[in-house]
Parts: C-alpha cells; sequence; structure tokens
C-alpha cells in the first residue's frame, strides 16, 4: 500500500518536474498567447512610451502589435531621462498614430532632445495634424523659432488643454501668445519666465497655472492672475521687488480657488524695517474673501513680510472654508494667539498638514487649543516657533493621527518633553529637530532607536 | 441571488447585485429572466470564479460606469491599495483573472489586471521581459543585431 502511494508520489513528481522543464524550455505554449490581442493592448495601453519601445524588442507578435496599433502612438510620454528620440525617430512615432495625429505630447528632458531637431519636430507635427493635440508638454526645449510655435497654437486652438511652456526660450513670448490663440486651455504651466500680464487677454477657461520666475518692478504679482479668473489651483513661486503683497489680494481676484500655493522671495526683505505695514482690509473686503475661499482645500504662504498674511486675513479665509481646508502652510505671518483660538471655536475637521513656521507670536497655550481643534491632523511643522515646549509635545504625544512632526529651532524644548511625546504618541513616525540645543544626547539616542535612524532627522554632531 | 457554476462544476451562490458587475451575466439575466437554473461558466474555474466574486463583493458599491474619464496622461498605472493586495497572486493566477475578466466583461477588473501585469514590464528590458513571461525570442539574429546597434550601423553605412 505505501509503496504504491510512494510510487504515485514520484510519478507525479516526475511528471510535474517534465512539466516545469519544458516550460523553461519555452516548448510548452506561453500564457500570452491564450490572451486574445485585445487584451494584450490593454496592457501596451498603460505602459509608458518608453516601455513599450522595449517591448517591440520582445518578439515579432509584439512588434507587429505594436507598431500597427495606432492608438498606443496617439500619446508620446517620455518621462526616462536616458530616453535618446533623433529627429528621424520623432517622425516614425508621429507618422504611426494614423491620420488622427498625436493627441498627447510629452516630451521634457533635455537629455534626449540633443538629438531633436525642436523645429523640425514640431513642423512634423504640423504636417501629420495637430487637430486632436490636448496636452503639450515641451519644457526645456530650445531654439524655438516664435513662427513655428504660432502655427502649431493657430492649429491646434481648439483643442489644446495642457500645456507646459517651462524653460524654453522665449517663453514669456509664447505664453503670451498661447493665451491668446488658445481658447480652451485648461492648464498652463511656465517655470522660468518673465511673463507681462499687460499684454495678456482674459482667458476664462484656464483652471490651473503653475509658474515661477521673476516679474519686474513695474508690476504687480497679483496682476498676473488677471488674466484667469476663473483659476482654482494656482502656485507661484518668484522673486519680486515689490514692498508689500497681501494674501488677502490674491483670494479677493479668484472666486473659484481650491489650491493656492504662494512663494514670494526679495532680495530686498531688508527694507521691511524701513516700509510702514500695509494698511487694513476693509469689512467689504474681508466679506468677499470669506465668500471666495469657500471652496480653498489647500493654502501655503510664505512672503518676506510678516504682514501680509496677518489675523483679519487668515480669520477671513478660514470662517469660509475651515470644514474643507485639508493642508494650511503659513510662513513668516504675523498671526497670534487670536488665529489660534479662532481655529479651536471653528475646528478645522479635514485639516491633514499645518506649518506654522517662523510665525513667533503664538503662544503654546493657544497652539494646544487649536491643535486639538485638528482631529485629523497628521502633519505638523513648527520651525521656529518659540511655543514649542515640553507642555505641548506632551499633548501632540496624545493627538491621535500625528505622524510627522518639525519642530526645528526650539529653544525651550528639553529632553523630558521628547521623551514624553515618544513614548505617548502611538503613530508618530517621522521626526526633525535640527537646532534644538536644549535636549541631550541620551534622548537623541533613545530617539533614534525609538523611531528608527532613518525617520528622524537632528544635527550631525549627535 | 444568483448560482454560477464554474467549468469544474462547482456551484457560487453570489448576490445579484454582485454577480452584475460581470456585464456577461448581467446580459444573459436580462435575457432569461428570473431563473432558478446555474449560469454555466464554461471558462472560468472555480479557483478564478472564487477569485472574481471576492473581487466583485468588495467593489459592489462601485459605480458601474466611469470609463471614459477624461485624464490626460492616461498611462498612469495607479492602483488602489485593495486591489494592489488582491492582485498579489503568481503569474499563473493573474494571467488567469485576467481572461476571466475578459470572459466575464468586467472592464474594471481587467484594467487592474492589465496595469498590475503592465507594472511587471515597466523598468525591464527586454531580455528580462522575455525571462519574466517566458516569451520566445523569435526575432532572426541579424534583426536583433541591427535593432540594437542599428544607429552606428547606419553611420558605418554612410561613412563608407
Amino acid at each position: 500500500m505505501i509503496q504504491t502511494l510512494k510510487n504515485q508520489l514520484l510519478q507525479q513528481k516526475r511528471s510535474s518536474d517534465l512539466q516545469n522543464h519544458n516550460d523553461h524550455n519555452g516548448d510548452a505554449p506561453t500564457k500570452w498567447t491564450k490572451f486574445p490581442d485585445d487584451v494584450v493592448y490593454l496592457i501596451f495601453s498603460s505602459l509608458p512610451f518608453d516601455s513599450l519601445l522595449l517591448c517591440m524588442r520582445v518578439c515579432k507578435h509584439w512588434h507587429t502589435l505594436i507598431s500597427t496599433s495606432r492608438g498606443l502612438w496617439q500619446d508620446i510620454v517620455v518621462d526616462d531621462a536616458a530616453a535618446v528620440i533623433t529627429t528621424s525617430d520623432f517622425r516614425l512615432y508621429v507618422s504611426r498614430a494614423g491620420k488622427n495625429g498625436i493627441r498627447t505630447l510629452s516630451l521634457a528632458r533635455p537629455v534626449g532632445l540633443f538629438s531633436l531637431d525642436t523645429n523640425e519636430a514640431i513642423s512634423i507635427l504640423l504636417q501629420h495634424g495637430v487637430s486632436h493635440l490636448r496636452y503639450l508638454d515641451i519644457s526645456c526645449w530650445r531654439l524655438l523659432s516664435t513662427p513655428t510655435i504660432l502655427r502649431l497654437f493657430e492649429s491646434a486652438n481648439k483643442t489644446l488643454k495642457h500645456l507646459n511652456i517651462s524653460y524654453v526660450n522665449n517663453g514669456d513670448d509664447f505664453l503670451t501668445h498661447a493665451v491668446r490663440t488658445c481658447q480652451n486651455l485648461e492648464y498652463l504651466e511656465c517655470h522660468g519666465c518673465y511673463p507681462v500680464a499687460s499684454t495678456m487677454n482674459t482667458l476664462t477657461s484656464v483652471k490651473t497655472f503653475v509658474w515661477s520666475g521673476k516679474i519686474s518692478p513695474q508690476q504687480s504679482i497679483v496682476s498676473l492672475i488677471r488674466p484667469f479668473p476663473s483659476l482654482e489651483n494656482a502656485s507661484f513661486d518668484c522673486s519680486c521687488r515689490q514692498i508689500s503683497l497681501r494674501l488677502g489680494e490674491f483670494i479677493l481676484r479668484l472666486p473659484k480657488i481650491k489650491r493656492l500655493d504662494i512663494h514670494i522671495y526679495s532680495r530686498l526683505h531688508y527694507i521691511r524695517r524701513y516700509v510702514d505695514p500695509p494698511g487694513p482690509l476693509d469689512d467689504d473686503a474681508l466679506q468677499k474673501i470669506t465668500s471666495n475661499s469657500h471652496n480653498l482645500e489647500y493654502l501655503s504662504f510664505s512672503s518676506f513680510l510678516d504682514t501680509d498674511a496677518g489675523d483679519t486675513q487668515i480669520q477671513a479665509v478660514l470662517r469660509g472654508c475651515s470644514s474643507k481646508m485639508q493642508s494650511l502652510k503659513l510662513s513668516r505671518s504675523s498671526i497670534s494667539d487670536e488665529t489660534m483660538l479662532y481655529i479651536s471655536t471653528v475646528s478645522l475637521p479635514q485639516l491633514r498638514e499645518l506649518k506654522l513656521a517662523n510665525c513667533r507670536r503664538i503662544s503654546g497655550a493657544s497652539l494646544v487649543t487649536a491643535i486639538r481643534a485638528c482631529p485629523n491632523l497628521q502633519s505638523l511643522e513648527l520651525l521656529y516657533v518659540p511655543a514649542v515646549d515640553d507642555r505641548l509635545l506632551e499633548v501632540l504625544g496624545q493627538s491621535s493621527r500625528l505622524e510627522t512632526l518639525n519642530i526645528g529651532f526650539s529653544d525651550h524644548l528639553t529632553g523630558q518633553g521628547l521623551r514624553l511625546l515618544l513614548d505617548k504618541s502611538s503613530t508618530l513616525r517621522r521626526l526633525r529637530m535640527i537646532g534644538c540645543r536644549n535636549v541631550d544626547s541620551d534622548t537623541l539616542k533613545y530617539t533614534k532607536h525609538h523611531l528608527g535612524e532613518a525617520n528622524c532627522i537632528f544635527d550631525s554632531d549627535v | 441571488m444568483v448560482q454560477l457554476l464554474s467549468s469544474d462544476n462547482e456551484t457560487f451562490t453570489v448576490d445579484k447585485q454582485v454577480a452584475e458587475r460581470s456585464i456577461l451575466i448581467k446580459n444573459m439575466l436580462e435575457d432569461v429572466g428570473e431563473s432558478d437554473a446555474p449560469i454555466p461558466l464554461p471558462n472560468v474555474t472555480a479557483k478564478i470564479l472564487k477569485k472574481v466574486i471576492d473581487w466583485c463583493e468588495h467593489h459592489r458599491g462601485d459605480p458601474v460606469s466611469q470609463q471614459e474619464e477624461i485624464n490626460d496622461r492616461k498611462r498612469l498605472t495607479e492602483i488602489d491599495e485593495w486591489d494592489q493586495k488582491f492582485m498579489e497572486v503568481d503569474q499563473e493566477t493573474l494571467f488567469e483573472i485576467i481572461l476571466a475578466a475578459n470572459y466575464l466583461d468586467i472592464k474594471p477588473l481587467l484594467d487592474i489586471g492589465c496595469k498590475t501585469v503592465a507594472n511587471m514590464i515597466k523598468g525591464k528590458s527586454p531580455e528580462e521581459i522575455r525571462r519574466t513571461f517566458n516569451i520566445v525570442n523569435d526575432f532572426t539574429p541579424e534583426v536583433r543585431q541591427f535593432g540594437i546597434i542599428s544607429h552606428c550601423y547606419f553611420l558605418a553605412m554612410l561613412s563608407t
């Protein structure tokens, strides 16, 4: 009996071995052959473009399938910085998309562009027709000529929705042309450009505007949003010579805003000592700020003057969006206990991220009440906030969701508070605390052990 | 309740709402009307059918047709966490699930399966792809070489 069982088992093993062997030999038909072409097509269509090019070299069947599937060539999206695409490659790819032309062109990295004649590439696009072109990312393309770009914008003026012309030559010029020509643009991104707002038309279709660069002293940054009254997302990162610029002035002009991210730096920040702060906004303006910010989910504002985002403005904003606000980041703001107490009365149930860097007028007690009013807080940054002390850390330890904490440059903090935080919190995973001079090295070692070395950052000499 | 019969004659009883995630079954039910007879699914084994039903149970509340969602960079290979866990199976099973989803016409499941396979392809060289999926390289040597050194080849041709 046992003998026969053994034999049976042996036989089974042998046959399965044989099968494995066959599989590896490649004689047995692979599973792929079972897939109908439309399933394989679906798989290919969720691949990035550069992987697709590699797939063409796998086997004959894939080569034929990929090179003849027009739909796969309608979206040329190359993210791989090492990809080299020559002008003749580009011509081939565009021709494979068939008569409808391509929908998406995202060829942004500079490495692959040395071999690509940019003006020729755009001419190729135009030859095959751009009546379906929706997405165009030509960041870092150099030596583009204005007539060529203009022809492209004109031919795709109805369809083009997403445009990224960061770091191209003449970016400011192209931006003006694009806004004038393309009627349905929704997304506009241009880094490293110096736009002139006064030459731009109004374009209500634009929902997202991402910009970084410089602006001439004659014009205000606020004027840059004038052409786009329906903006939902705005992100500015710029250097300017203006002396005062208030958060409220942006929101006053943007009734649909959802995400506002404004970061301004100036080489003239030393002037601040010699100028009067801007006067307060009147009640009508504050009311308008409240009604405009009712969709606001994300607000990040850092500016070089303390008075640019003060108590009254922040409270007016929060009055509009306290139930929706997810991320609030204020650096160098002059907000005081008044705003903290306001937060504790309205409460911010959706708030996940709070950053109050360099807000030096907040006291520990009011910060505690504000944090208690944010039950979903996951990330907290209190860089250069003098109110951070042992007592605050103990409260933070009880916070049920807190994962990331940055308490850099807190002079009042000692090792005792840190231990309380670590012992009480079960959720804390990342901690940054550069420049906390009064924390002893034993506690720092304990922290390192507790959270893992990669998750805590403090001064290098520890 | 609807009864489903797998290819190896195992019967599964599921909610109608769950079964109707499959367009094939939905159409069958509409054609046949109310009936107690189990629906035969000759292309799906019990093991795979169970997985597919699990998926449908979890996604029973999802809005049915959310496709044609306009996504400008459509080649995103993001899969939500539960589905990712669900797809952590051996290659054989994964392929069977994709085939079943295709046969049963469950578009979202098919998409997730295809994305999972796409993620396995992404970042691999042709040789690695062949090894992963056990595909035979059927290019003739010249073609193979040509593919690799085509540029050098052209340059050499030009210079001589």
